[in-house]
């Protein structure tokens, strides 16, 4: 099988497996109308014909529904509403010349659209993947690729509801819209420092501790690559490094077991990891501080329990005046 | 993990209060409703509930939006404040407004609009 480029490639394998063998790819295909009697598309040259790279997604066999997808990969340059229209008319014309198929399209540029593509994909009704959003950001290759997975994913789910709405102006372009939207906020974690570690999923501050607050601490995780706590419920908090992980898939946590290097009170005393294990064990987790090179947790005996990397542990009485409160 | 987009009301068709985190919860088990559930986030199908959004008019009046699919971003972008007719109101950043520009509407994001626009309602923008 052969593509005009990666892109096109990467959709294909992308629709492939989401529609097993419903999927096909042609290039300089000419496509015709099916219903081709009415007076109005009479020509020399026969009815509406158009010549196309397609890939094609058969969704439904009764009724017959078919997406069509165009994808656009002008080497970083993003697309323009002439190459959107073209998608356009395609779709319009063989939906208003359809005997039984009903065709639903999208448009896919691995480098993003100009604004004035929207209000034409928004009246032809057509899904445009990345979405346009009002702003400048730059959706990375790796992302548009999710947001077309996601997008046939959740319409092959929505077509075994009533689907006949989605054939109205703007109905498809703004489910496509709906289900791609989101990932404005999840293209900014790139780089985030948290990790979920069952699936890889990045992460964020305030996802960990609405999962790790007024869990009790039952164990210490000291090993020479990472350093963190084991909670009830079977989960995990370690810090690698400058990676924050968590979860409940125990294999993550690697490491030869060391002993951890602890301290008490604000001037930094020696003490023994039994006695931090005394005072943090069994404590729920009561608030967080992420302070980029360490982390702390504020326990419910006022205790705040923080980690140092690689294999550093503090803890430290909160109630005042500290001087007359050290432990 | 998940949180709602921004501050949602959601009504039942018999005007019946709806909370969307019970909503979530109670259908989030239910494969075939779910159309998205991955890193991003959630997507619930709710069209067949019959389920609306109200949105508050400048005269006091609500208008009803019926509800197709419910949103929970796990990475939301910034939310932020608006003072739109009378009412303060909490957003995210990428809510779509419609606003008037002379003879045409056109859409903005919420955190694109400033002061002295008026939206497609009627209602002006304050801050």
């Amino acid at each position: 099988m052969k593509f005009k480029n990666k892109f096109e490639e990467q959709i294909f394998n992308i629709a492939s497996k989401i529609c097993d063998k419903n999927v096909t790819v042609e290039h300089n295909k000419n496509i015709r109308v099916e219903y081709a009697i009415f007076p109005e598309i009479i020509a020399f040259s026969g009815p509406p014909k158009k010549e196309i790279d397609i890939i094609t997604a058969n969704l439904l066999s009764n009724p017959k529904i078919s997406l069509l997808i165009s994808c656009k990969d002008f080497d970083g340059y993003k697309a323009k509403p002439e190459h959107v229209q073209e998608w356009c008319s395609v779709i319009h014309t063989m939906n208003k010349y359809s005997k039984e198929t009903k065709y639903l399209g999208i448009v896919l540029s691995s480098s993003g659209f100009t604004s004035g593509c929207e209000p034409w994909v928004a009246s032809y009704n057509i899904g445009l993947i990345p979405p346009l959003k009002g702003n400048n950001i730059l959706f990375r290759p790796e992302t548009i690729l999710k947001m077309f997975e996601r997008t046939l994913k959740a319409l092959l789910k929505r077509l075994q509801f009533s689907f006949f709405d989605l054939f109205e102006q703007p109905e498809f372009y703004d489910f496509v819209y709906r289900l791609t939207s989101d990932f404005e906020g999840y293209e900014g974690t790139a780089d985030s420092r948290y990790m979920i570690a069952d699936n890889n999923w990045h992460s964020s501050f305030s996802e960990m501790i609405q999962i790790f607050m007024n869990k009790k601490i039952i164990d210490i995780i000291s090993t020479n690559e990472m350093i963190g706590i084991i909670c009830e419920d079977n989960l995990f908090f370690v810090l690698k490094k400058l990676k924050v992980m968590f979860g409940s898939d125990f294999k993550k946590i690697i490491g030869l077991k060391t002993d951890p290097v602890c301290k008490k009170n604000i001037s930094l005393n020696n003490c023994t990891f039994d006695f931090l294990k005394s005072i943090v064990l069994n404590n729920k987790i009561k608030s967080a501080a992420d302070f980029g090179t360490h982390f702390e947790f504020g326990l419910h005996n006022n205790i705040n329990f923080g980690f140092i990397p690689p294999n550093g542990l503090h803890i430290i009485r909160t109630i005042n005046p500290i001087s007359e409160n050290e432990l | 993990m998940s949180r709602p987009r921004e501050q949602i009301f959601l009504f039942d068709s018999k005007g019946k209060k709806i909370d969307i985190d019970k909503l979530v919860k109670e259908y989030r088990t239910d494969n075939k409703r779910i159309l998205a559930d991955d890193e991003v986030g959630i997507i619930l199908y709710v069209a067949d509930l019959d389920l609306f959004s109200y949105k508050q008019l400048e005269d006091g009046n609500y208008l009803l939006q019926k509800v197709n699919e419910i949103s929970s971003p796990r990475f939301p972008t910034k939310l932020i404040r608006r003072q739109i007719g009378s009412v303060v109101c909490t957003i995210s950043a990428d809510t779509i407004f419609t606003i008037r520009d002379k003879d045409i509407i056109k859409k903005i994001r919420a955190d694109k609009l400033k002061k002295g626009m008026i939206l497609s309602t009627g209602e002006k923008i304050y801050l």
